[in-house]
């Protein structure tokens, strides 16, 4: 199951690095056998699994015994979890072409929501008021025309 | 023989991954190469490149006569003349030459056997194995006793008029025993059988004479002594090579080349078609002359002492098994072993990866024997002149901490 999450892993990092572009191939490789139903004759899990583990056997040997062991399950769970990012991910790229933000039902929680991409945590604009940050949700701007008693969060806009 | 001084001259001994320093025990694999080996190699590349036998010019000459003296260096080393000598890519290939040369000669008949031992490595069974299936031919094993030694008892009840080669390891790759070769090939000789010797592993840890041992072929690569990959070399006794049909067919094997027939050159080189592994075998030359001064009784004794120390250590660790015959005077430098309930690919890639520790794992090309100690495969470490007992110190500790840690 690893070779699934190190392919996109070590894909993204082999585009900087060559030592990890060798390992992608073999993660590659190792798939494209999963795929078509035979051995990962490459030894490429065994020695993921040995390269995690063994980094921690003079420093942690208990999380290394750990990783050892339970190698199988977590490459598992490591799998699961990346298709469910990656199923997110797609759904959140659909609705941002076709509705403008990524997140329905919370468009400010969506940085690439329109007319939101300036700026999406609160912003003290030019005053010193003392109202309480904490209040604003994320994407509200926190602003003040100078005075004291003006102080409050906004609803978002551009401060372009 | 100063250790330290030998590993200086080794660069790829300072190497350090993770600032951890690089400990080579993977030395039956492949043995690392002085700076001596090293810069002949590339003396030839960047001063005299040229191909040989084929030039007037003075670099052809200088290139074939390096050339040259390499085959009577190796000759000189294992005490055989020089045009005994034949320079091929390594003892896999050495064994093919024979094997196609005595099919060729024909000098099998259905159901002559060929004796080798439950030890040996592919390169001394598989090409036996393409004879059993054409020419007829029976492959008998002689069995190893408990201690991993050879049953001597078996080899005799085995030999008989039927035997026409008998061809065995000197020293074994994976559990080290020391054959008696003298012995065997006296037994060989008085059944009227042919005798060949797989010295791959003897010729780079110890003294070895083709004369006193009686062999009619000999074969060894050279990266296993130093020397760079892609040479290699068989000994054959003159008569015999002289009788041997060629292996492969070219410029360079032949005297003279009519349209429809040709005639075949002197020995060496009609068992040596086109152009050479001039730098290797150039290469080869200077390994022999590297390993010549140390002297192989030092590098034998020496050897010993850190097998002994490793055979303690590491049969100390609860949870490994050994198998080696136990006695530094009957193996070689190489501790075979396994570890309980961690497989041996895994246990390899621990000890690179926590402790920057190289060793082998797996079949070691030797599957029938392996297979049948431990299916999933064993963990070999190997030493050569260059390893010290600090180093094996390392290795065992860490071993120790891998068992504990992952079994
Ligand atoms: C005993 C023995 N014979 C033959 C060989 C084959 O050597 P090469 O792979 O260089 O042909 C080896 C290599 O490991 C060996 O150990």
């Amino acid at each position: 199951m690893i070779c699934l999450v190190a392919l996109v892993v070590l894909g993204i990092l082999g585009i900087f690095s060559a030592s990890h572009r060798a390992l992608a191939r073999e993660a590659f490789d190792c798939v494209f056998r999963r795929l078509t139903l035979r051995k990962c004759t490459t030894g490429f899990d065994k020695k993921m699994r040995m390269k995690i583990s063994g980094k921690f056997i003079n420093t942690n040997p208990k999380l290394s015994r750990f990783l050892y062991k339970y190698f199988e399950i977590i490459s598992w769970a490591f799998t699961i979890l990346m298709f469910a990012s990656l199923i997110y991910s797609a759904a959140a790229l659909y609705n941002l072409y076709v509705y403008g933000t990524c997140d329905l039902d919370n468009p400010q929680n969506c940085v690439f929501t329109e007319g939101q991409m300036v700026e999406n945590k609160p912003v003290v604009l030019d005053c010193s008021c003392t109202f309480p940050i904490d209040e604003c949700t994320q994407s509200q701007i926190y602003s003040c025309s100078g005075s004291e008693d003006l102080c409050d969060c906004l609803e978002p806009h551009c401060t372009g | 023989m100063n250790v330290e001084k030998i590993r200086k001259d080794f660069p790829i001994l300072k190497r350090k991954d993770d600032g951890k320093q690089l400990i080579y025990f993977d030395n039956a694999a492949t043995s690392l190469k002085p700076e001596a080996v090293l810069d002949e190699v590339v003396d030839y590349y960047s001063r005299y490149t040229a191909n040989i036998h084929r030039g007037v010019h003075k670099l052809s000459q200088e290139a074939s006569e390096k050339y040259e003296m390499a085959h009577r260096k190796v000759a000189k080393f294992i005490n055989a003349k020089h045009d005994e000598i034949i320079f091929t890519r390594n003892a896999t290939e050495s064994f093919n030459l024979l094997m196609y040369g005595l099919y060729n000669q024909k000098y099998f008949s259905e159901g002559d056997e060929i004796i080798i031992s439950a030890m040996e490595h592919h390169a001394n069974i598989v090409p036996w194995q393409f004879l059993e299936k054409n020419a007829g031919v029976k492959l008998v094993y002689a069995e190893l006793n408990e201690d991993f030694t050879l049953n001597m008892d078996d080899y005799r009840e085995k030999i008989s008029p039927k035997t026409k080669l008998v061809s065995m390891t000197h020293i074994s790759n994976t559990v080290a025993t020391i054959t008696p070769i003298k012995e065997i090939g006296k037994i060989a000789k008085d059944a009227g059988a042919l005798f060949a010797v797989d010295a791959a592993q003897s010729i780079p840890h110890m003294k070895l004479d083709v004369k006193d041992i009686n062999a009619d072929f000999l074969a060894f690569s050279g990266h296993k002594m130093l020397a760079p990959t892609g040479i290699g070399g068989l000994f054959g006794k003159k008569e015999l090579l002289e009788r041997l049909p060629p292996f492969m067919f070219g410029g360079d094997m032949i005297l003279s080349v009519e349209r429809h027939s040709s005639e075949w050159n002197d020995l060496p080189h009609k068992f040596e078609a086109g152009t050479p592994h001039i730098a290797g075998g150039i290469g080869l030359g200077a390994a022999v002359d590297y390993l010549s001064k140390i002297g192989m009784d030092e590098i034998r004794s020496h050897e010993k002492e850190i097998l002994e120390y490793a055979l303690d250590r590491v049969n100390g660790i609860e949870g490994i098994t050994v198998y080696n015959p136990m006695d530094a005077e009957k193996q070689g430098g190489i501790v075979l072993f396994s570890a309980k309930e961690i497989e041996a690919h895994d246990l390899a890639l621990a000890l690179d990866e926590s402790a920057n520790v190289a060793i082998r794992s797996g079949m070691h090309c030797a599957e029938p024997l392996v297979s049948s100690l431990n299916p999933k495969g064993l963990d070999r470490a190997s030493f050569y002149l260059y390893n010290t007992k600090e180093e094996v110190d390392v290795f065992a500790e860490q071993l120790e901490k891998i068992v504990k840690t992952l079994g």
